[in-house]
C-alpha cells in the first residue's frame, strides 16, 4: 500500500490548532520515534499515567484522521525488522504533522507562562 | 502468533474480527488487521480478569461509537463527490431529474387517487369495528332493507352491537329562513344513534333526538362543516334557525365536526336529518317497492326497502351479531316482507372501514390496471435514466479501472456511482410529490365528473402516498442505478486503461443500452396497444346505439311535487307543463318520465307473476321500471316493435296497462308474443298492451334488463324527468324550454337542463379519464422510448464514426450508410414488439373489463401499434443516420 498522499493545498500549521487532546497526545508519541499503532498505545498509556486509555477503533479513527489530513504517514519499509512483527503498520510524523505538534506545544506553553504570570499556577524556580 | 486467521487463532481474536463487521467494508480492509493486531496484544498484556473484562467492554463501546462515523464519513464523501458530478454534468442530471419525476410523479398521483378511492378509512372512530349489514343472497333490494327488518334487526342486536340505518344521499332543495331562492344541498335521512355510533358527535350543538319508537316525524337537522361555512359563514348563531327542504321547515340543531362529510366516499352530506322526515322532505329515491303503497310514509312499511344498515361490531363479536341478525330476520314477518325473502334471509356483515362508495366499485379496477400502466412508463423512464448513466458511466471508465487497479473495491464504486442516483431520485421523488399533489384533486374532479365544483373528496399526499413514492422511488433506483453500476464496475481493466478517454468501442460498449432500449420498445408497445385499445373502446362506448335518438333531445330534471301544493294538483300541473313546453315552435314533441334517461334514478321492482310463467322455485322476477307519459317513446325514440304506444287514454281509473321492452318479452313469453298477456302482483292485472325496442336506459355499458313502462297516470310518483325532442339544435331551445317550464311552475326548481348528449357524456367521464390517462402514458412511453433510441443511436454513431468514414472510403454509399443505421434502429424495435407481444396479448384479458365493443386481442390494434413503433424508430434514427453518411472519410481515417 503506498503512502496516503498530503493534501494538495499547504495549510499552516497554526491552522490546525488547537488540536484534539487524542491527537496531540498521538503526535507527541511519534515524535521521538515510528511506531506501530499498538506501541503508541502502550506510550500514551504510560506517559499519562493511564488516564488516557484509547480503544483500538478510537485508535485508529484518529490514525485514519490524521493520515487524511497528512500530519502522519505510513512506513514503506519497517524501522527495524528484527524485533519486529512484519505484519504491523508503522506510522512516522510527517515534517507539517511534526511542525502542527510543535505549534500546539508552544499553544499550550503559552497559556502556561499566562497562568503562572496570572499567580494560578506557581512561577517556576 | 497473536492474530493469525484460522484454527489457532485466540477465541478473542475471532470474536472482535466478528464485531469489526459493524464497519465499511473499506475501513474494514483497511485497518481491520491492524485492528485485531491491537486488541489480540492488549488481550495477551492484561493480567487480569478484570482488565480483560474491561479491555472487552472499551472495544465494543469503542467500535459501536466508531463505525457508525465511519459509516457517516463514507456517506457524506460519496454524497459530495456525487453533487460535483450532478453538477458537472447539470444538462444530463436536469433531463434524468424531469424524466423521473415524471414517472415517479405519474405513479404517486394514479396511487393518491387509489388512495383516496379504495384505500383511506373513514375519519370516524374505530373503523375497523363497522360493517354493512348484507342480505347474503342476490336481492331485489339491492342489500338495501325496509323499516320493520332494520327494527327487528336493533332489537335483537347483542347489546354491546349497534346498528345504524340510513337512506342514500339525496340532493334537495333548500331554502333558508326569509329568503326565495332555493339552493340544492345533498341530504341523507339517518336513524338518531346515527352521530353516536360512529363517533362523530356534532361539534356545535347536539346530535339528532333519540328515537321514542312512535315515528313521528322530527323536523330536525344537523349540517355539516363544509355546509356550515358555506351557507352560514361559520356564523354560531345556526343553531335553532330554520331551513325548508323541499317544502318541509326543519330546525339546525348541530354542526358535524370538521371533515366528516358522511360515509358515501362521492357524496358528501351536507345536511343529516331523521329517517322519520322521508316523507316530509319527498325522499323518493333508491328504493325497491313490492307491492307497496309509495305515496304513504316509508319507515313503517314492511315491502319498501331503501335502508342501508350499518353495525358498529366490537372485535370477536361478529360471529354473535351474525347469528342474532339471522334469528331476527328469520322469524316470522307475517307478511309483512315477501316470503321468498323471508325463506331465503341469510345476513352478513362487510367490513365498513372505508364506507360506501359506488365509484370504488366501478373504478377500483381501472384503478389498479392504471397504476401498472403508470409502472411501466416508469419503468420505461428508468430504462432512459440508465442509459444515460450507463453513457456517462462509459466516459469514465478509465478513471475506474485506474481506481480500482489502485486497490478499491467494486462494491465501494457501485455504491459511491449508487450515490448519484440516490441523490438524483430524491429530487425527482420531490418532484413527484408535487406532481401528485397538483393532480390528485384533478383526477378526482375528473373521475367524478365535478370538473367546475368542488371535488367531493380529496386525494391528499397523506403518509401512504408517501411511503408508497418512497417505495417507488426506492425501486426506480435498483432499476435505473443499479444495472449501470454494476456493469460499469465490471471491467476489463488492461482493456478499459489502453481504450483511453473514449473508452471501450464498437457494438460492446451498447450491448446493455441496446437490451434497455429493446425493453422500452416491448414495454412501449403494452402502452401504444392499451391506448389503441382503450380508444377505440371509447369510442365505442360514445358511438354506443343506444336504443333511443340521442341527437335533438332535451332531459330536463325537476320535481313537480315542489310545485304542487296538493298531491291531487300534481296530475294537472305536469299536463300544463307538458302542454306548455309542446307550445315551444323548436319542440317537435314533449314527454315526462319518473326516471330520467342516464340520470342515476333506477327504479326496480321485484316480486312479479307473469301469466303463463311458472318461476323456479327461488327465481327472482325483478323489472326495471318507469312511468311515463303519453309520447314519451315517441319524444325518446324507442320504437315499438309490438302492439300499441301509452296514450292519453289510459287513465288513472281505465284497465291497467304496460309497455314492457324486448328483453322482458322474449324472456317471460316463450313465443315472445307479449301483447295481450297480464303480469302483476297476486292479481296480474296489468295488461300488456306494445313491446318496444330495448334502450340502455341507465347507461352505455350495461346491458338491457326486463323493463316496464306504466302510464304516469296510473302510478303514484312525480316525473323527475321532462324530455323534450326539439327540431334543431338542442341547446338552442334551452332557454325556451326553461322559459315555459318557470311561466307554468314558478315556485318550482329546474334542477338541471342539458341535451341527452351531454349527460351521458357525463356518465362516460370515468371512461373519458381512463383513456386520457393512458393515452397521457402510452405518449410518454412512446417519447422515452424515441428518446431512449435516438440517444443510443446518436452514441453509436458518435463511436463507430471511423469505421463508417472506412466503409465510405472502401465504397460505400451514403445511403447504404444510412440505411445501416436505421436498420438498427428497425431491428431494436422488432426485438422489442416480439418481446412485448405475449404480454399484450395476455395482459389485454385481464384488462377485459376496461374495454366496450372490442375484444383485447384485437390484431388490427395490435398492428396498428407496431406500425406506430416501428414509425417512430424510423424518425428517431433519422438524424443519427444522416449524421453518420455525413462522417468524412479523411478525417475518420485520421483520426484512427
Amino acid at each position: 500500500m503506498p503512502p496516503r498522499p498530503a493534501r494538495s493545498s499547504s495549510p499552516t500549521p497554526e491552522s490546525f490548532l488547537p488540536l484534539h487532546r487524542d491527537t496531540f497526545h498521538i503526535l507527541v508519541s511519534l515524535a521521538d520515534r515510528d511506531r506501530h499503532g499498538y506501541s503508541v498505545m502502550r506510550d500514551v498509556l504510560e506517559r499519562t499515567g493511564g488516564a488516557l486509555r484509547f480503544s483500538p477503533s478510537s485508535l485508529y479513527a484518529s490514525i485514519r484522521r490524521l493520515l487524511e489530513k497528512g500530519l502522519i504517514e505510513e512506513l514503506a519499509e519497517r524501522p527495524d525488522p528484527e524485533h519486529d512483527d512484519e505484519r504491523r503498520r508503522y506510522y512516522r510524523l510527517t515534517p507539517l504533522g511534526r511542525a502542527v505538534a510543535m505549534a500546539e506545544a508552544r499553544r499550550l506553553e503559552r497559556l502556561l507562562s499566562d497562568a503562572r504570570a496570572t499567580g494560578l499556577l506557581p512561577r517556576r524556580t | 502468533m497473536p492474530a493469525s486467521r484460522g484454527r489457532n487463532e485466540p477465541l478473542s481474536a475471532r470474536a472482535f474480527r466478528a464485531l469489526l463487521s459493524l464497519y465499511p467494508g473499506t475501513f474494514r480492509d483497511e485497518y481491520g488487521r491492524e485492528l485485531t493486531l491491537v486488541f489480540v496484544d492488549r488481550y495477551r498484556d492484561s493480567t487480569s480478569r478484570w482488565e480483560r473484562i474491561r479491555l472487552w467492554l472499551e472495544a465494543a463501546i469503542g467500535i459501536l461509537v466508531e463505525a457508525p462515523k465511519e459509516h457517516g464519513r463514507m456517506i457524506r464523501q460519496d454524497l459530495q463527490y456525487a453533487i460535483r458530478s450532478l453538477r458537472k454534468h447539470g444538462l444530463v442530471t436536469t433531463t434524468i431529474v424531469v424524466t423521473l419525476g415524471l414517472g415517479i410523479g405519474a405513479n404517486s398521483a394514479m396511487f393518491s387517487l387509489l388512495n383516496a378511492v379504495a384505500l383511506r378509512t373513514l375519519p370516524v372512530s374505530d373503523p375497523d369495528r363497522l360493517f354493512a349489514v348484507r342480505a347474503g343472497f342476490p336481492l331485489a333490494s339491492g342489500n338495501r332493507f325496509a323499516g320493520p327488518v332494520l327494527e327487528r334487526l336493533r332489537q335483537s342486536a347483542p347489546p354491546d352491537v349497534a346498528v345504524v340505518a340510513m337512506s342514500r344521499v339525496a340532493r334537495m332543495h333548500t331554502r333558508m329562513e326569509r329568503a326565495v331562492e332555493t339552493e340544492p344541498a345533498s341530504l341523507q335521512l339517518v336513524s338518531p344513534n346515527y352521530f353516536d355510533v360512529l363517533g362523530r358527535r356534532p361539534s356545535l350543538g347536539q346530535s339528532l333526538p333519540p328515537d321514542d319508537g312512535s315515528l313521528i316525524e322530527t323536523p330536525v337537522a344537523v349540517v355539516s362543516h363544509r355546509y356550515w361555512l358555506r351557507r352560514f359563514g361559520g356564523a354560531p348563531d345556526v343553531l335553532g334557525r330554520r331551513l325548508t327542504i323541499n317544502g318541509a321547515a326543519v330546525s339546525i340543531i348541530g354542526i358535524a365536526p370538521q371533515g366528516f362529510d358522511g360515509v358515501w366516499l362521492e357524496s358528501p352530506v351536507d345536511i343529516w336529518v331523521p329517517l322519520t322526515m322521508q316523507r316530509a322532505v319527498m325522499y323518493s329515491q333508491n328504493y325497491s317497492a313490492d307491492g307497496a303503497d309509495t305515496s304513504r310514509p316509508w319507515l313503517p312499511q314492511g315491502r319498501i326497502w331503501w335502508l342501508d344498515v350499518i353495525a358498529r361490531v366490537p372485535p370477536e363479536r361478529t360471529g354473535a351479531a351474525v347469528s342474532a341478525f339471522n334469528a331476527a330476520a328469520l322469524s316470522p314477518f307475517n307478511g309483512a316482507i315477501p316470503e321468498a325473502l323471508e325463506r331465503d334471509a341469510r345476513i352478513v356483515l362487510q367490513p365498513f372501514a372505508r364506507g360506501f362508495s359506488t365509484l370504488r366499485q366501478q373504478f377500483a379496477t381501472p384503478l389498479y390496471v392504471l397504476i401498472a400502466l403508470a409502472a411501466l412508463v416508469l419503468l420505461v423512464a428508468c430504462a432512459n435514466v440508465a442509459n444515460l448513466l450507463l453513457a456517462r458511466a462509459a466516459g469514465r471508465q478509465r478513471e475506474l479501472a485506474v481506481k480500482m487497479s489502485l486497490g478499491a473495491d467494486r462494491a465501494r464504486l457501485v455504491q459511491e456511482l449508487l450515490a448519484e442516483s440516490v441523490l438524483v431520485v430524491l429530487m425527482a421523488g420531490a418532484a413527484a410529490l408535487l406532481v401528485a399533489r397538483w393532480a390528485g384533486s384533478l383526477l378526482v374532479r375528473t373521475a367524478t365528473a365535478s370538473a367546475t365544483s368542488q371535488a367531493p373528496f380529496a386525494a391528499t399526499v397523506d403518509l401512504r402516498v408517501w411511503g408508497f413514492t418512497a417505495a417507488v422511488a426506492f425501486a426506480s433506483v435498483v432499476l435505473f442505478g443499479l444495472f449501470p453500476a454494476w456493469r460499469t464496475t465490471r471491467l476489463d481493466l488492461a482493456a478499459a486503461i489502453k481504450a483511453g478517454q473514449r473508452g471501450l468501442s464498437g457494438r460492446a460498449a451498447t450491448r446493455p443500452a441496446r437490451l434497455l432500449v429493446v425493453i422500452q420498445v416491448a414495454v412501449s408497445l403494452i402502452l401504444v396497444t392499451g391506448t389503441g385499445l382503450l380508444v377505440r373502446s371509447f369510442h365505442n362506448l360514445t358511438n354506443a346505439n343506444l336504443g333511443f335518438e340521442r341527437g335533438h333531445l332535451l332531459s330536463v330534471a325537476l320535481d313537480p311535487r315542489l310545485a304542487a301544493s296538493r298531491p291531487q294538483e300534481l296530475a294537472a300541473l305536469q299536463q300544463r307543463l307538458l302542454d306548455g313546453v309542446a307550445s315551444i315552435p323548436r319542440v317537435s314533441s314533449a314527454a315526462l318520465a319518473m326516471c330520467g334517461l342516464h340520470s342515476n334514478c333506477r327504479a326496480r321492482e321485484d316480486g312479479y307473476q307473469i301469466e303463463g310463467y311458472q318461476a323456479a322455485p327461488n327465481e327472482q322476477i325483478l323489472f326495471l321500471v318507469n312511468a311515463v307519459s303519453p309520447d314519451y317513446f315517441k319524444t325518446v325514440g324507442m320504437p315499438i316493435v309490438a302492439g300499441r304506444p301509452l296514450t292519453e287514454r289510459d287513465v288513472a281509473n281505465g284497465p291497467k296497462v304496460a309497455v314492457v321492452n324486448r328483453t322482458l318479452a322474449t324472456r317471460y313469453f316463450v313465443d315472445g308474443q307479449a301483447v295481450g298477456r297480464r303480469f302483476g302482483f297476486a292479481t296480474r292485472d296489468v295488461e300488456i298492451v306494445g313491446v318496444v325496442e330495448d334502450a340502455r336506459q341507465l347507461n352505455t355499458r350495461d346491458a338491457p334488463v326486463p323493463a316496464a313502462f306504466f302510464p304516469m297516470a296510473q302510478r303514484f310518483g312525480a316525473a323527475r324527468s321532462l324530455e323534450v325532442r326539439t327540431s334543431g339544435d338542442p341547446r338552442q331551445a334551452i332557454d325556451a324550454v326553461r322559459g315555459a317550464v318557470t311561466r307554468t311552475a314558478p315556485d318550482m326548481p329546474i334542477e338541471g337542463i342539458a341535451p341527452i348528449d351531454e349527460r351521458i357524456s357525463l356518465t362516460l367521464s370515468q371512461d373519458r379519464l381512463i383513456v386520457f390517462l393512458t393515452s397521457g402514458f402510452g405518449l410518454l412511453a412512446l417519447g422515452l422510448a424515441g428518446f431512449g433510441l435516438f440517444g443510443l443511436l446518436s452514441y453509436a454513431v458518435a463511436r463507430r464514426g471511423p469505421e463508417f468514414g472506412i466503409r465510405m472510403a472502401l465504397g460505400a454509399s451514403q445511403s447504404q450508410v444510412v440505411w445501416s443505421v436505421v436498420r438498427e434502429a428497425l431491428w431494436l424495435v422488432v426485438f422489442g414488439s416480439v418481446l412485448g407481444a405475449p404480454v399484450v396479448l395476455f395482459g389485454g384479458g385481464l384488462a377485459s373489463a376496461l374495454f366496450f365493443g372490442i375484444s383485447p386481442q384485437d390484431w388490427a390494434t395490435f398492428a396498428g401499434a407496431t406500425m406506430t413503433l416501428l414509425a417512430v424508430g424510423c424518425a428517431c434514427s433519422l438524424i443519427p443516420a444522416l449524421r453518420a453518411a455525413r462522417v468524412d472519410p479523411l478525417i475518420a481515417l485520421r483520426e484512427e
